[in-house]
């Protein structure tokens, strides 16, 4: 069976981008606008493989996000990949922290973003 | 050249140099020909609605999926007799610079090979007879094929004569 | 994977004009509420934002720049600095330069890099004012980077083939970050062998104390492998941090194998050459020179003729024109995905009738005809809902047309030396986005107008006993199926004798003509016609009010105005809510049927003998309570054969445009529809008096009346005097 993987991001250009690279990986792919729809998904009983973050995001950003995802019982131990910048040395330790699994520096090109998937996604 | 170009032309030299492909109608005993790669499609003739003060070769418009195309009575344009639309009057609809038209004719003949040679300019017929939409005329057998240069025959300033026709 | 991002870009840069608009928006009322967090918030997500992705898709630039003024907003998130006007004019200044960068981006406009790198400079002295301040003040220091990596014996890489010793402590906190110790083996063993793996239990308690989500264990592994160091290490990127991690090269390493080739890149043949020395930049040149065409080579081999060669470059350059005009005129709208998931369960339902009905077609008898009717209303039902939703994907809340007039007073008012505010509402009012697009110029003029002309300097509206801020309000709202924008200003209004003596001066209206109230504000309206008595460079552009509502009718709506003298001015714009759809009236003309938009049907009625009268002989009027109204009998008009030729048997329609009033005459009313126009130029031309066309239940054409058309089309070509 395909894995999925739960893509959240407020930009859209990078949701797409993300979610391409990852269809065209053969993952399949759900979308959230940011923290709080990406809450509902799982609330909803989406059940991802792997969730990917964004950090910086309106309405619930992905620190909250991580946050809460380690709180609900079917997704405490799922892989959470984060999307970072460079300068964000401090974010990417409060990640980790709130219980994120790795990171991605932006920016990075789809080969990047597959290798790290395949770091953390159990094959 | 781009590769793209490249197999245009290797499609292009199985067909014999310099023939091109030529849809031929008859409007009353006369053969016409039209570049085949200009029209879009042949279709039946419906009920046209007419435009107001157009003048008499433009027959009316028509409800082509979802795009209104006007509809040229060639025989008008021609000024040849008129005849009463039968169930075998067809219109060719063809693209003229990116717009889509049809040409009501009497009957669809045949697509015809034409080679370049074989095509003669059009003949000066006096004043009385306009050849300028005419881009050649070429034998087919017993047959005497008048080519039409379709940008010609429906042209821009055509179109605009009838809006000065019109004030 | 070769993924090209580029089809992303449009997503991109939509978003970060969004994005831009946001930073604007919010930089302007930060200005007001600098202690507003949220807000500084939001401007900081929004440029982040664009940083973040520009970078993706390779726009060095946009990201250099957004991510100076992000440190900035960072220091003022962070109360290193105050909001103060200075920097939110910087602030702006950046925006500015970086909207230039984005167009840029974007293939189309320039940037001046040189005053893009003054501000780039500007920015960094505020940030760096704040560094040396928090050094000063022996604050926390500036993060630094942080790229190193675990203490690994730092030797250099030996790509040689060896057995490589890790032990690896991991954090106990392992599984809850989503860690699989499992994920890290196999990584490794995708570097080379793992020769041995210890597990070692000395942390594990006992049973009772145990606790099943921490990791207790610790490995020791023996990796043969000829990776570097460097890769080995990168497998446990995500749990160096908090690992005890040791990576330890064999005591005495083996000899390096051979050298690994360091590829050459693709070089072409004659570069080659050039650089070994064999023939010469010239030689290679000259030779280059003699290179043909394939066309050509094709055409000397006689494989090809020349017509065909010219046909297929034709048809090269036309493919290329199309793909050229493909790229350039993509204009998208952001659809929310409910709205979509809506769409989709509509166009599934509209599949399952449609499939029952071919099911029905298929074994059909005559007792099956309810049942038939049954499913040709839920097909119209369907597809009236459809219509529906489509139309609604059009619909955009008149924001987007807004956003851009607070910065745009603010820099107006600084320009005039005024106070202004502008008071924004119904801006959710929705919309179709064409017409979105085409009221901003209208707007914008009328705006600009109250601003440099409408409202006073200062001190002469304090000297008039008005408050010294002046105040714009910009308001939509729906009325009906019309949408009405309305902008107003408390400035010193239209003035009446400065209206008409202008008027006089361009010979607009006679000396002594009497002229009703209403008459002398439309002058306004005429082309050619400007009060202002200092050109500005803003709204002396010589377009004047004559575009506005020139732009405006040709939307199909009408624009009106209402001033008092001194106390301000207001203009009133009433467009329709959409261009693609009209609500029309079919009337019946002989055997044709034509339809009249209702916006500008008043009422019909059918004429008494005696409300028909003639003016000297052949204008023919209908009375109607004391106004003469002039007859337009369509068929005429039109050359059609209708069934009445005495309007006492048939319908006056009777419709207003432009502020003059005619009544068309016809044979029948049939009803009242909405229709779908349909463009007449696509394929045709624009034909005088009809507006355009619209496709009837039946599949006929019928044609959508141009009443403005019909108007001075019978004003100027028939018989008929109006």
């Amino acid at each position: 069976m395909d894995k999925t993987v739960l893509v959240v991001d407020d930009s859209v250009s990078m949701r797409q981008m993300v979610a391409f690279t990852l269809k065209e990986a053969g993952f399949e792919v759900i979308e959230a606008g940011d923290g709080k729809e990406a809450v509902a998904k799982l609330n909803d009983g989406a059940k991802p493989n792997l969730v990917i973050a964004d950090l910086n995001m309106p309405n619930m950003d992905g620190i909250t996000l991580i946050k809460e995802i380690r709180t609900m019982r079917a997704h405490k131990f799922t892989p959470i990949l984060m999307l970072t910048t460079e300068s964000a040395e401090a974010k990417k330790k409060e990640g980790q922290t709130a219980g994120a699994t790795g990171w991605i520096v932006k920016p990075f090109n789809p080969d990047q973003l597959l290798q790290v998937i395949n770091k953390v996604l159990p094959g | 050249m781009t590769i793209e170009t490249a197999n245009i032309v290797d499609q292009q030299i199985s067909q014999k140099e310099d023939e091109d492909q030529y849809l031929t109608f008859m409007l009353g005993e006369e053969l016409y020909g039209v570049d085949i790669l200009r029209v879009q499609e042949i279709k039946g003739y419906s009920k046209l609605t007419r435009i107001p003060n157009t003048p008499a070769f433009i027959k009316g418009v028509l409800n082509l999926r979802g795009a209104i195309v006007p509809i040229i009575d060639l025989r008008i344009k021609f000024t040849m007799e008129q005849v009463e639309y039968t169930m075998f009057t067809v219109i060719v609809v063809v693209v003229v610079r990116d717009r889509i038209m049809g040409m009501v004719v009497d009957t669809v003949s045949d697509v015809l090979f034409i080679s370049g040679k074989d095509i003669q300019p059009p003949p000066a017929l006096g004043r009385k007879v306009d050849v300028s939409f005419i881009s050649g005329i070429a034998r087919s057998g017993e047959n005497l094929v008048t080519l039409l240069d379709i940008d010609r025959v429906l042209t821009d300033e055509e179109m605009e004569q009838v809006a000065t026709a019109q004030e | 994977m070769a993924i090209d991002l580029s089809r992303f870009q449009e997503t991109f840069f939509e978003e970060s004009s969004e994005h831009v608009e946001t930073i604007e928006t919010g930089l302007l009322q930060l200005e007001h509420r600098p202690e507003d967090l949220e807000l500084l918030n939001q401007v900081f997500r929004a440029a982040h934002s664009i940083k973040g992705n520009s970078g993706m898709f390779g726009f060095t630039a946009v990201g250099e720049l957004t991510h100076k003024m992000e440190n900035v907003l960072d220091g003022l998130r962070n109360n290193e600095m105050e909001v103060t006007e200075q920097i939110i004019d910087l602030l702006l200044q950046a925006l500015d330069g970086l909207k230039s960068l984005l167009e840029v981006a974007r293939g189309s406009g320039t940037a001046d890099e040189e005053a893009i790198k003054t501000i780039e400079t500007k920015l960094l002295a505020y940030q760096n004012g704040t560094e040396r301040e928090r050094l000063e003040a022996g604050g926390p220091r500036a993060e630094v980077q942080d790229k190193g990596a675990t203490p690994v014996a730092e030797r250099p890489a030996v790509p040689a083939r060896r057995l490589v010793t890790i032990m690896w402590v991991p954090l106990p906190e392992l599984f809850q970050r989503g860690l699989d110790p499992g994920r890290i083996f196999q990584e490794l063993a995708s570097l080379g062998r793992i020769h041995t793996l210890t597990v070692n239990a000395d942390r594990l308690p006992d049973l009772p104390a145990m606790d099943a989500e921490v990791c207790y264990l610790s490995w020791t592994v023996e990796l043969e492998t000829e990776k570097p160091l460097k890769e080995i290490d990168a497998v446990f990127d995500f749990v160096r941090d908090e690992s005890e991690l040791t990576i330890a090269e064999p005591s005495a390493p083996q000899p390096p194998a051979s050298q690994e080739m360091g590829e050459d890149e693709h070089k072409r043949l004659g570069e080659i050459l050039v650089e070994e020395g064999e023939i010469t930049q010239a030689q290679l040149e000259t030779s280059l020179s003699k290179q043909k065409r394939i066309g050509e080579i094709l055409v000397e081999d006689h494989e090809v003729g020349p017509r065909k060669i010219t046909k297929a470059l034709e048809k090269q350059h036309r493919l290329d024109t199309v793909a050229r005009a493909q790229r350039g005129e993509t204009t998208s709208i952001r659809v929310g995905t409910d709205k979509i998931d809506k769409l989709i369960n509509l166009v599934g339902e509209l599949v399952i009738t449609q499939s029952m009905m071919a099911n029905l077609t298929q074994t059909f008898t005559m007792d099956q005809v309810p049942l038939l009717q049954e499913r040709v209303l839920e097909l119209e039902r369907h597809s009236r809902e459809m219509q529906e939703r489509v139309m609604s994907i059009r619909m955009l809340p008149i924001r987007t047309a807004f956003r851009r007039f607070p910065r745009m007073v603010r820099d107006l008012a600084i320009k005039n030396g005024k106070q202004i505010q502008l008071v924004m509402s119904g801006e959710e009012t929705q919309l179709d986005k064409t017409v979105i697009e085409a009221i901003i110029d209208p707007l914008t003029h009328l705006i600009r107008n109250s601003a440099d002309h409408g409202i006073e300097p200062p001190e002469e509206r304090v000297a008039r006993g008005k408050p010294v801020q002046g105040t714009i309000k910009l308001d939509a709202f729906h009325e009906g199926g019309n949408i009405r924008i309305t902008v107003e200003d408390d400035g010193q209004g239209l003035n009446w004798d400065k209206i008409l003596a202008k008027a006089k001066q361009l010979g607009m209206v006679a000396e002594g003509e009497p002229l009703g109230k209403k008459e002398v504000w439309q002058l306004i309206f005429r082309p050619g016609f400007s009060t202002a008595e200092k050109v500005t460079d803003l709204s002396g552009r010589g377009v004047g009010m004559d575009v506005v509502k020139r732009n405006i009718e040709s939307l199909g709506g009408t624009v009106g105005v209402q001033t008092r003298e001194g106390q301000g001015t207001k203009f009133m714009i009433k467009l329709p809510l959409t261009l693609a759809i009209i609500e029309g009236m079919t009337v019946r003309i002989g055997r044709e049927g034509y339809i009249v938009p209702l916006v500008s049907i008043i009422e019909s009625v059918r004429p008494t003998k005696d409300m028909m009268k003639t003016i000297v002989g052949k204008g023919e009027v209908v009375s109607l309570r004391n106004m003469f109204v002039p007859v337009i009998r369509l068929y005429d008009l039109f050359a059609i054969e209708a069934e009445f030729t005495n309007p006492v048997q048939g319908v006056l329609v009777l419709v207003e445009a432009e502020g003059t009033k005619v009544a068309l005459m016809v044979d029948e009313l049939v009803g009242q529809q909405q229709v779908v126009i349909k463009s007449l130029e696509k394929n045709f031309q624009k034909v005088e008096g009809l507006a355009g066309a619209t496709i009837l239940g039946n599949g006929e054409v019928a044609f959508i009346l141009d009443v403005p058309g019909l108007i001075s089309l019978a004003k100027n070509g028939s018989s008929v005097l109006v």
